[in-house]
């Protein structure tokens, strides 16, 4: 298990070096002379263009540019934003609290909403409350999640005063608005993956309910839900956390646009932000260490996954 | 995501073999014979070419076809947009802000005055021209990487897979995002930002597919009289490879759409005055309070069309017979 473990690990230094070349890359992109467009164009002072041209080294080569950047990296050194004098981690670090609060409670709205959905459906393929879970969670696919957030609010906010439609309370001030205002986020964001966790729950669950081992345990007796939920989800709990994994780079993608809606200064807001004022040091640091979290949650998943399924480790 | 009950569907994917095999006649008769000299694809539907009989299967999907109709009446309306006596999209009429549906207006006014069925419209042209742009685009970076990664094998393959894994950490939404705003706010710049996201996953298909059939009987006993390698891709390996692609491109096409729709929400996309459904719900949204009802339509026009791009998949997945493919 440590070996493997570890070489997880090791896979991952490859791994974020090329995701180092993709985000550092994105310099490349940016239309006409750099530091005239950092600046704002046109209308900018030779001042400010200037400073940006010494700020990112833009004179230099894109490689001699690129190891300083990496240097600077590793030591977890993203520079400074060009609009505000903090440096892009200190901002970020400020705002990640805020992001990981609405992707957790996502998450655990999709496993809570999901799994039981995903059992109903999955032992009994083809009964009503099956039919009605395929085509419930087929809308809730195909409906963009963002107008999802904006029809809830009109409904829950505007003609009905239940929930407010913006803002962000800490725990710490009161618990009870904190999840007030946080659970229309968490809606909005949890559909899909509840969605798809009850999808992949079915298909598998269905697999292992019709296998030679299950009718055994029915035959000899064992209560219905002895079955399924000792020798059935057991079994179909491995495709489930795949998903999980899968949908961890879902949400956080998705806070972009729910921190919008409802007016959260996390993580998604200050990447908005920094795109909005091509702000290209945050751009950078926020998408490199988006990149980095994304890759420890599906480190954990996939340590997980041997965890509860021996076969995986060997490979 | 959706291939998960596509074997509990009403079409039967075995129709794919045997019963419509009068029917190939006319098509390369060469090509389905050689399947029966394959032992091992007997029980499996290679051993008829995936688009013998495929408009009859398609056809036979109710639902797939009514999405197909959908799609194809959405954009020939998009594209004669303009020779169809809509009103001009925008047209401001500030007498007449955020009225209901209407005779003169079908769809109603909105903060402007602006008539929104016209605006809807005019909306589909963008958000179908960038979605098809960028699964074009994809395609056309994804389908060579993919064909080389799979046939070069070794640490070109190597390579090009780690480079995909690298694209694939990054969440695709952060990643067009961050695209997109850095390539300045447009449609075709939202389309070149999809493209890159998208990119990666057509890359790994290929590649997969590829790998699948490199080592099968024909592909061998065609190397071994000498055929031309890019004979091979093109004779035998991109018949196989078509079936799936097709499938994930009309899938693709759909979250394209979906993506499309995000961006231009947070001004992304097209610029005012031009209509898109994503900027028709930014504009909606700051409505919220007075015309909550305007948020409706565009949203409604994004999830029916993702929607009918789905179930077009579905319906390929099933008539290609993909699934038994081993896809």
């Amino acid at each position: 298990m440590l070996t493997f473990i570890l070489r997880r690990i090791a896979a991952l230094i490859p791994l974020l070096f090329i995701v180092s070349i993709i985000v550092f890359g994105l310099i490349l992109l940016v239309p006409g002379d750099a530091a005239l467009t950092l600046a704002g164009g046109e209308d900018a002072t030779p001042d400010r263009i200037q400073m940006i041209r010494e700020q990112l080294g833009l004179d230099r080569s894109f490689v001699s540019q690129y190891l300083t950047w990496l240097g600077n990296a590793l030591h977890f050194d993203f520079g400074r934003s060009l609009y505000s004098n903090q440096t892009v981690v200190s901002e970020i670090w400020q705002r990640i609290p805020i992001t990981l609060q609405i992707a957790g409670g996502a998450m655990v709205f999709g496993l809570l909403v999901g799994i039981p959905l995903g059992i109903i459906s999955g032992i009994r393929p083809r009964s009503v409350a099956d039919r009605a879970v395929v085509i419930g969670t087929s809308a809730a696919i195909a409906i963009p999640s963002f107008w999802l957030a904006l029809i809830l609010i009109l409904n829950l906010a505007v003609y009905r005063n239940i929930l407010p439609s913006r803002g962000f309370v800490p725990f710490g001030e009161s618990p009870y608005e904190w999840f007030r205002h946080l659970l229309l986020p968490w809606i909005t964001l949890g559909v899909l993956t509840a969605a798809t966790i009850a999808r992949q729950l079915r298909g598998a669950l269905a697999d292992v309910m019709s296998s030679d081992h299950i009718r055994t345990s029915k035959s000899v007796g064992l209560p219905p839900h002895k079955v399924v939920g000792k020798h059935g989800l057991k079994n179909a709990s491995a495709p489930v956390l795949t998903v999980v994994g899968l949908q961890i780079a879902y949400l956080i993608g998705g806070t972009v646009i729910v921190e919008f809606i409802f007016g959260f200064a996390g993580l998604g807001t200050y990447v908005l932000t920094a795109v909005q004022r091509n702000d290209l040091p945050a751009i950078q640091g926020s998408v490199m260490l988006i990149a980095i979290m994304t890759v420890l949650v599906n480190l954990a998943v996939d340590i997980a996954y041997a965890f509860f399924n021996p076969k995986v480790r060997i490979e | 995501m959706t291939d998960w009950d596509s074997r509990n569907r009403d079409v039967d994917p075995f129709l794919t073999s045997g019963d419509n095999r009068p029917l190939d006649s006319t098509l390369e008769i060469e090509r389905t014979t050689e399947g029966f000299w394959t032992p091992s694809a007997l029980p499996s539907h290679d051993t008829v070419p995936a688009h013998v009989g495929f408009w009859k299967r398609f056809r036979r999907n109710k639902v797939a076809m009514v999405a197909a109709i959908y799609l194809v009446v959405l954009i020939v309306v998009a594209l004669l947009a303009k020779h169809i006596g809509l009103q001009d999209p925008n047209l401001q009429n500030l007498t007449e802000i955020n009225h209901k549906p209407s005779g003169a207006h079908w769809l109603g006014q909105d903060d402007l005055g602006r008539d929104v069925f016209a605006r809807v419209i005019y909306g589909a042209r963008v958000s179908l021209e960038a979605s098809f742009l960028a699964v074009a685009l994809a395609l056309i970076i994804a389908v060579p990487l993919g064909l080389l990664a799979g046939f070069s094998g070794g640490w070109i393959d190597q390579t090009l897979m780690r480079v995909s894994d690298a694209f694939q950490v990054i969440p695709a939404l952060v990643l067009a995002l961050v695209i997109s705003g850095i390539l300045g706010p447009s449609t075709t710049n939202v389309a070149i930002a999809l493209a890159i996201v998208f990119a990666p996953g057509f890359v790994r298909l290929v590649r997969g597919q590829v790998i699948g059939v490199r080592e099968e009987t024909y592909v061998e006993a065609s190397r071994s009289i000498g055929a031309k390698p890019l004979f091979i891709i093109r004779k035998r390996v991109l018949h196989n490879v078509a079936s799936p692609l097709i499938v994930q491109a009309a899938v693709t096409a759909g979250f394209a759409l979906l993506a499309e729709a995000s961006l231009s929400f947070l001004g992304l996309g097209v610029q005012a005055p031009d209509a898109s459904w994503g900027t028709m719900l930014t504009r909606a949204f700051s409505q919220v309070y007075d015309a909550g009802w305007l948020l409706w339509i565009p949203g409604g026009a994004i999830a029916i069309t993702v929607l009918a791009f789905n179930l077009i998949g579905d319906g390929l997945r099933d008539a290609l017979g993909t699934e038994t493919r081993g896809a």
